[in-house]
C-alpha cells in the first residue's frame, strides 16, 4: 500500500529534497529534477514491471528452445503443440524483442525525455495509455505464435490481430514524444534526446508500412524478404541502437561526472546513423533473388556504419579515460559500460558480416544467432540493466537491498552472454566451413555442432539465473523491502561524492 | 539531349500503363521513403537553421546542474554509500 500512495503522490520527492544542506539555487535544482523524476513515476513504472515479466518469459521460452536444440529426440515437452519448437523459438524471439527490450527502452526513454527537457512529463496519462496497448499487443502476439498463428515472417510473427494494438501504443509515444519536445526547456537538445526523439519517430514508420506490405497489403514474390529485412534491420538500428546509444550518452558521462569527452563526434555519430543505417537491411539477402544493386547499396551503407561506430567508440572510450576505476564502484556504470564495449564490437562484427564472401561462408549457420546475442543481449540488454539501476531509486525513492545480489546479476549476465557469444561464433564459423565441404555429411555436421549447442544451454541458464536476481530485486524496490536508508540515491545524499 | 530521352523513354516503359494496375505496395515504399528522406532532411535543416550545431561544448555540459555538478559521481552500490 505504501508503493501505491507514494506513486499517487510524488510530490513527497519535491519535500524530501531539502534534507540535504547546499546552496539554495542547487537545493532548488534538487527538488525540481526529483519532481520530474517522479512526474514518470507510474508510467516507467508500468513499462519497466511489464519489461521485467517479459524478460523472465522469454528467458524461459529461450532457454527451452534451446535445449530443444540439442536434445530434439528426448520429447522435452514435445506433446504439447503449444510447447513445440517452431512455436517456443518464436514465442522466445517477440518476447525478449518486444516484451522486454522494447517495452524497457520505452520506459528509459520516457525517464530520459522528462530529465532532458527539463521538464514534468506532458500529459501522463498518453505514455500510459500506450504502455497498457503495447503490452495488451504483446500479450495477444504470444498468444498468437504459441497458438499457431504465427505469420512465418522473421519479427514480424505476431498474428495480424495483435499488431494494431502496438502501433497504436507506438503512435500515442510518438505524438506524446513531439509534445515533450515542443515543452522543453529553451537551448540545445541533447544528443541523447535527438537518439530518443528519432527512435519513437522512426519505429511507427518502420512498423506500420511493413505490416501492411507483408500482413495487409502483401507484396508479392521476393520483395517480401526485401520488405522483412529492411524491417529487421531497422528495428535494431533505428529503434533499439538509439535507445541503447542515448541511455550511453547520458549515463556515462552523468555517472562518472565528466562531460562527453568530444560532443562533436556525438553529432556526427548521430546524422551519419540517420542517414546511412537505413540502407543495410538488404545485406541479410546477399546471394538471394533480389536485384544486385540492392544488395550492393546495403553491402556499401554497412560499410558506411563505420563512421558512426567508430566515433562513438572512440567517444565512449576517451569520456571513460581516467575514470575506469569507477567500474567498482558503480552498478549502473558497470552494466552501461559493459554495453558500450559490445556495441561497438556487435556494429564491427556486422559490418564484417556484411561484406559478400564472409556473408557467403557464415549465413544461415549459428554465427549469425551470436552475432544477435552480442547486439540485442550483451549491448542493449545490459544498458537497459545499467539504466534501470539508475532510474528505479529515483522513482521508488527506495535503496537496492543488495549490492552482492547486483553484481551477481551482472556476472551471471555478462559471462552468460559472453559464453553464448563464444560458443556460437566458433561453432557457427566451424558449421560454415563444413556446410562448405561436399566431403561432410549434414549429419556429421550436426553431431560436431551439438556440444556448442550444449554450451550455449549452459550460458542462457546463467543468463536466466541472472534475471531471475534482477527480477527479485525488482519486486524488493516495489515492496520497499528493508530499512529505509538515510541517503537513498533519488535524494543524492553526495556531500562525500568528491570523487 | 538523347540519352535524357533515352531515360525518359525507359521510365515511360518501367512506369504502370493504368493506374488502377499499379501494385499498392509500390505507392507505400515510394510514400514511406520519401516520408523519410525529408523528414530527415528538414530535421537536419531545422537543426543547422536554430544553432544545434553551434557552441556544441555548452550542450555537453547541459545534463550537468548546480545539484549534480560536473565532477560528483552520481551512482554507487548501495552498501558503499551508506560509509
Amino acid at each position: 500500500m505504501n508503493f501505491l500512495r507514494n506513486m499517487l503522490h510524488p510530490a513527497s520527492a519535491e519535500s524530501a529534497g531539502t534534507a540535504v544542506s547546499m546552496p539554495e539555487s542547487a537545493a532548488a535544482q534538487r527538488r525540481e529534477r526529483a519532481a520530474i523524476d517522479a512526474s514518470t513515476r507510474i508510467p516507467v513504472l508500468v513499462f519497466y514491471a511489464s519489461a521485467v515479466f517479459w524478460l523472465l518469459f522469454g528467458s524461459l521460452m529461450g532457454l527451452l528452445s534451446s535445449l530443444k536444440m540439442h536434445h530434439p529426440t528426448t520429447g522435452l515437452l514435445a506433446d504439447f503443440a503449444m510447447l513445440t519448437f517452431g512455436r517456443v523459438r518464436p514465442a522466445h524471439l517477440n518476447a525478449v524483442a518486444y516484451g522486454w527490450a522494447a517495452t524497457a527502452g520505452l520506459g528509459t526513454a520516457i525517464w530520459l525525455m522528462a530529465r532532458l527537457c527539463g521538464t514534468r512529463l506532458v500529459n501522463p496519462i498518453l505514455p500510459l495509455i500506450a504502455g497498457v496497448f503495447w503490452n495488451a499487443g504483446v500479450a495477444l502476439g504470444i498468444y498468437g505464435v504459441l497458438a499457431g498463428d504465427s505469420r512465418s515472417v522473421e519479427w514480424l510473427e505476431f498474428p495480424n490481430y495483435a499488431s494494431p494494438c502496438l502501433f497504436i501504443s507506438y503512435a500515442l509515444l510518438g505524438i506524446w514524444g513531439v509534445m515533450m519536445i515542443l515543452q522543453r526547456k529553451p537551448g540545445h537538445i541533447y544528443v541523447s534526446q535527438w537518439y530518443i526523439f528519432a527512435a519513437l519517430f522512426w519505429f511507427p514508420w518502420l512498423y506500420g508500412t511493413a505490416q501492411i506490405m507483408i500482413n495487409f497489403v502483401p507484396a508479392q514474390g521476393t520483395i517480401q524478404a526485401a520488405v522483412n529485412w529492411w524491417y529487421g534491420h531497422n528495428a535494431l538500428g533505428l529503434f533499439f541502437t538509439p535507445i541503447g546509444l542515448a541511455t550511453a550518452y547520458y549515463f556515462i558521462p552523468k555517472i562518472i561526472g565528466r562531460p562527453v569527452h568530444s560532443y562533436y563526434l556525438s553529432v556526427i555519430g548521430f546524422w551519419s546513423l540517420a542517414f546511412f543505417y537505413s540502407w543495410n537491411g538488404m545485406h541479410h539477402l546477399i546471394g538471394g533473388p533480389v536485384p544486385l544493386w540492392m544488395q550492393t547499396a546495403s553491402v556499401v551503407a554497412s560499410c558506411m556504419m563505420l563512421i558512426p561506430v567508430g566515433v562513438t567508440a572512440i567517444n565512449h572510450h576517451t569520456t571513460m579515460r581516467g575514470h575506469f576505476h569507477l567500474l567498482k564502484s558503480s552498478p549502473s556504470l558497470r552494466f552501461v559500460v559493459f554495453g558500450a564495449i559490445m556495441y561497438t564490437a556487435t556494429s564491427l562484427q556486422g559490418i564484417l558480416e556484411a561484406v559478400p564472401w564472409f556473408n557467403k561462408l557464415v549465413h544461415f549457420t549459428h554465427y549469425t544467432v551470436g552475432h544477435a546475442h552480442l547486439g540485442l543481449y550483451s549491448f542493449f540488454t545490459m544498458m537497459m540493466f545499467g539504466a534501470m539501476y539508475y532510474i528505479i531509486p529515483r522513482l521508488v525513492e527506495w535503496e537496492w537491498p543488495s549490492a552482492r545480489m547486483i553484481s551477481a546479476h551482472f556476472w551471471l549476465t555478462a559471462v552468460g552472454s559472453l559464453l553464448m557469444f563464444l560458443t556460437l561464433t566458433v561453432g557457427g564459423f566451424l558449421q560454415a566451413l563444413a556446410l562448405n565441404d561436399d566431403k561432410v555429411t549434414f549429419m556429421a555436421i550436426v553431431d560436431m555442432v551439438n556440444p556448442f549447442l550444449q554450451f550455449r544451454s549452459l550460458a542462457g541458464l546463467m543468463m536466466f539465473a541472472g534475471h531471475i536476481i534482477f527480477g527479485t530485486l525488482f519486486v524488493m524496490m516495489l515492496l520497499k523491502f528493508g530499512e529505509k536508508q538515510s541517503g537513498p540515491t533519488t535524494l543524492g545524499n553526495h556531500e562525500d561524492s568528491s570523487l | 539531349m538523347m540519352p535524357l530521352l533515352a531515360i525518359a523513354r525507359e521510365i515511360e516503359v518501367a512506369w504502370p500503363t493504368q493506374w488502377d494496375q499499379a501494385n499498392p505496395f509500390f505507392w507505400v515504399a515510394a510514400g514511406s521513403l520519401v516520408f523519410l528522406g525529408v523528414t530527415a532532411m528538414l530535421g537536419f535543416y531545422w537543426a543547422a537553421q536554430n544553432g544545434q550545431f553551434e557552441k556544441l561544448d555548452e550542450a555537453s555540459r547541459e545534463i550537468f546542474g548546480a545539484d549534480e555538478p560536473i565532477g560528483m559521481v552520481t551512482d554507487r552500490f548501495p552498501e558503499k554509500k551508506r560509509k
